[in-house]
């Protein structure tokens, strides 16, 4: 085990935990599976929707597309024509919400700053939803996180798992780890651990080029770096970056003391270069059992 | 209306009507993030027109638009740009710029 690194012992999340719960914008549950695959299908249709005009008799719901004639010594809502979608207030949520149930050729007043304000609806129209399919996915021309097409719905819905959940975590572990570095400052740092993360990364970007996009960052000209990487070669692009390997070295620290690993072999992030990524999925598993264990109780 | 478009088509394409362009690049991973974002959005709001613009695919929007990082989202009534944003942000933002341009304040 490296001796030079500070924080042997373990660092306690629980009282981290705590302030975080503490916060009114904390994450407080994962989204449900049920969840996730709404999303996904809302993504994957959301450009072959179609609005179809409703009969005169049938009245606008929330979530209808409505074409208006307002009137009001607002600007915003003296206009011959405007089209609104009920539901989210993106036109006026008061209004939106009085024009629910009305039918084409009624009319609705609201008061907005002061002002009254008259809605009269000229076309009410209904979206029809389709169900997702595999060609539609291929349509969205989306690549996951490995950079593979996505050609499949359950492919896509696994890439909206993966997106979700782990956009929540890291908020998460962003507001925990601002508490712990105030406790666990790491400001030193040695010139030569920076120069081996440099090797490191700059060995990880060549082999990756290399595989996805079958280019050689080491073979191309001074203009054909600057072109691709807007820098002269790949050293200095790695010297540009020591801000980062000093953030690096400061987050593997911190998290292989929450998680009591040794900073050795595997988890030196002197020795592997996705060191930080395998401990942030620990630290992510670290995050859901606490988040299931406060849900249970 | 929802599609990729190419840089010699996006003035024809963003000509009328309230548009959001969004210039990503495939493995950008906020560039991800926000889209999920817009495709809620989109899906609740069918009359809003998204303009999918990949810098890379199409290289000169970047010197066009002095596009500085992705995600960048350029919100266009008629042909006009209103608002620019840098980076992917909440719904509730991305809605108040929205209905701001959209709909005047």
């Amino acid at each position: 085990m490296r001796t030079k690194f500070p924080y042997a012992g373990q660092i306690d999340l629980g009282p981290y935990f705590d302030a975080y719960f503490r916060r009114e914008d904390a994450v407080r549950r994962l989204p449900t599976e049920a969840e996730l695959r709404e999303l996904a299908r809302k993504a994957i249709v959301k450009d072959r929707l179609e609005l179809a005009p409703l009969p005169a008799d049938a009245p606008a719901e929330l979530r209808d597309t409505l074409t208006l004639r307002t009137a009001s010594a607002l600007p915003k809502f003296n206009k011959e024509r405007v089209v609104v979608t009920l539901g989210r207030g993106l036109y006026d949520r008061d209004l939106e919400e009085a024009l629910a149930g009305k039918k084409a050729g009624e009319s609705c007043s609201v008061t907005v700053k002061d002002q009254p304000v008259t809605a009269q609806v000229l076309e009410i129209k209904r979206k029809s939803v389709p169900e997702p399919t595999d060609e539609m996915v291929r349509a969205l021309q989306t690549k996951d996180f490995q950079n593979n097409d996505i050609t499949t719905v359950a492919g896509y819905e696994a890439f909206v798992r993966e997106q979700k959940i782990t956009e929540a975590l890291s908020g998460v572990v962003y507001y925990l780890m601002q508490d712990v570095l105030k406790d666990y400052p790491v400001t030193e740092y040695d010139e030569e651990d920076l120069r081996v993360l440099g090797e490191l990364e700059k060995a990880f970007f060549h082999r990756m080029t290399l595989e996805r996009e079958g280019v050689d960052l080491l073979a191309l000209s001074r203009e054909e770096m600057q072109e691709k990487m807007h820098c002269d070669s790949l050293d200095a692009f790695v010297a540009q970056r020591y801000d980062w390997y000093k953030m690096k070295v400061q987050q593997c620290l911190i998290y292989l003391n929450i998680l009591g690993l040794p900073c050795e072999g595997p988890t030196d992030p002197l020795d592997h270069y996705e060191v930080l990524s395998e401990l942030q999925n620990k630290l992510f598993d670290l995050i859901k059992a606490d988040l299931a264990r406060r849900n249970a109780q | 209306m929802t599609g990729f478009v190419p840089e010699e088509e996006f003035d024809a394409v963003t000509r009328e009507g309230f548009w959001i362009a969004d210039f990503y690049t495939d493995h950008c991973g906020p560039c991800k993030a926000l889209d999920m974002i817009l495709s809620e959005i989109l899906f609740d709001n069918p009359e809003i027109n998204l303009a999918k613009c990949d810098i890379e695919k199409s290289p000169a929007y970047t010197e066009r638009f002095d596009i500085g990082g992705t995600p960048t989202l350029y919100f266009m009534l008629d042909g006009e740009i209103k608002e620019t944003l840098l980076g992917s942000q909440p719904r509730e933002q991305l809605e108040e710029l929205i209905s701001k341009v959209m709909y005047g304040e």
